[in-house]
């Protein structure tokens, strides 16, 4: 009787844990599903969204400028924070206000992204902390799946005119 | 016929089956808990490598150790860098790290993309350092951050050369406390001299940086949650060759994580 139990107790950890390594595996290395919160994303990702994130690009070094991205907080490494991709190494960054009368540029340095929040008003991003590098991301978002009035792939950035093209 | 058949159709069902069981377990295993590496380079003599070229030391990651970021000043750490600036590669001396191709575009992956190197955390977030060879004489270790040198000073890539290190990077930094796993018989007869050897090369203070002011606020803890790209080949020679090793020298290896004498001594 207590054979049998404790059989079916090992079988059972067993399972949990075979599970529990393909969850890991399957987060870690393909993607997941995240709730974003927070107003510095707004309108493309509202407060308490649920989205889609693949980690496949960060692997295969696919990040491009206009996608959204999940990354480890620079100056937290415990949470994570949503932005997007302005520019990657080697670009040109304008650092200062579009309406400011003397412009100011930076280059992102190799190995680095510079990110920003769609909600620029209310958005600690790069500009606050500086390029982030390129290991910090952790993946990609590309889908949205909460709320449903929104579901679908998402919005380019309202702020297009950040993004430098020389 | 239909019997090797069906023998194969089982051996199919039982490859997947052991597949799904142990690819995952694996991956999560060396991820999480630990892996082994090969130290190469000088940049940590003597107390890596103290052979040169002849022996590379065999080292046991410890990711279990470090899982909520809580990383000590004299920690020996492993941290993987993306890429290298070009202004930085001047300080690369005694063949350290491969020369890494400027790629502008990350499309095009860099000729070394996830160079792994293993230093020795000096400071932690707030504190003050006296830094070698780095533009800035005295440099505040910013938030989130961590400065990290080799032991042989002049002979080291580290944060006298591209600044303080970010305290997690996926796939940018694993910190993790490094276990020295060596030859039984060699470890115990190099013990003694190695100790020896790290006490006179701190306490002499030439060439060492040494913490101007240390920041003595406490931290919170921070989970670790930084994945390394493992390989299955790593783990079976982990568990045929090196388990049993392994085991035993948790206990004999404690020489690592001591903290050297220089932060003891409260002289400048």
């Amino acid at each position: 009787m207590l054979r049998g139990v404790l059989g079916k107790t090992f079988r059972l950890v067993g399972y949990t844990i075979q599970y529990g390594c393909i969850a890991h595996c399957a987060f870690e290395y393909v993607g997941g599903v995240v709730m974003c919160s927070g107003p510095s994303m707004e309108p493309t990702i509202q407060n308490s969204d649920i989205v889609f994130a693949e980690n496949l690009s960060r692997h295969f070094y696919g990040i491009q400028r206009g996608d959204i991205v999940i990354a480890k907080s620079p100056s937290d490494p415990k949470s994570n924070i949503c932005k997007r991709v302005i520019g990657l190494e080697g670009d040109k960054i304008l650092t200062t206000s579009p309406s400011d009368f003397f412009k100011s540029h930076s280059y992102v340095p190799m190995g680095h992204v510079w990110l920003e929040g769609d909600n620029l008003q209310n958005s600690t991003d790069s500009r606050c902390y500086g390029p982030i590098p390129y290991g910090l991301i952790r993946g990609r978002i590309f889908f949205k799946i909460w709320p449903l009035s929104d579901f679908g792939f998402l919005r380019a950035s309202p702020n297009g005119h950040r993004f430098s093209d020389d | 016929m239909a019997q090797s058949q069906g023998w194969v159709k089982r051996y199919i069902k039982a490859f997947c089956k052991g597949f799904f069981v142990a690819v995952p377990v694996a991956v999560t295993f060396l991820d999480r808990v630990a892996c082994v590496a090969r130290v190469e380079g000088a940049s940590m003599q003597p107390s890596l490598n103290p052979g040169g070229s002849q022996s590379s030391d065999v080292v046991l990651l410890n990711h279990w150790k470090v899982r909520n970021f809580e990383v000590h000043r004299g920690d020996i750490v492993s941290l993987v860098l993306l890429t290298v600036t070009p202004s930085t590669r001047q300080q690369e001396i005694g063949g350290e790290e491969e020369e890494v191709e400027k790629d502008i575009s990350l499309a095009k992956s860099p000729k070394n993309p996830e160079q792994k190197i293993i230093k020795r955390v000096i400071a932690l977030e707030g504190d003050i350092v006296r830094t070698i060879g780095h533009k800035n004489r005295y440099v505040k270790v910013p938030r989130g951050h961590i400065w990290v040198e080799g032991d042989h000073h002049g002979h080291s890539f580290d944060s006298n050369s591209f600044g303080p290190c970010h305290i997690c990077k996926d796939h940018s930094s694993h910190f993790y406390q490094v276990n020295s796993q060596r030859k039984k018989k060699r470890f115990r007869k190099r013990k003694k001299k190695m100790l020896l050897s790290l006490t006179q090369h701190y306490l002499l203070g030439t060439k060492a940086s040494i913490l101007v002011w240390r920041n003595d606020l406490k931290f919170t803890t921070k989970h670790f949650n930084c994945p390394g790209f493992a390989t299955p080949g790593c783990f079976l020679w982990f568990i045929v060759v090196l388990g049993p090793r392994a085991l035993r020298m948790f206990g004999e290896s404690r020489l690592m994580s001591q903290r050297p004498s220089w932060q003891l001594s409260k002289s400048l």
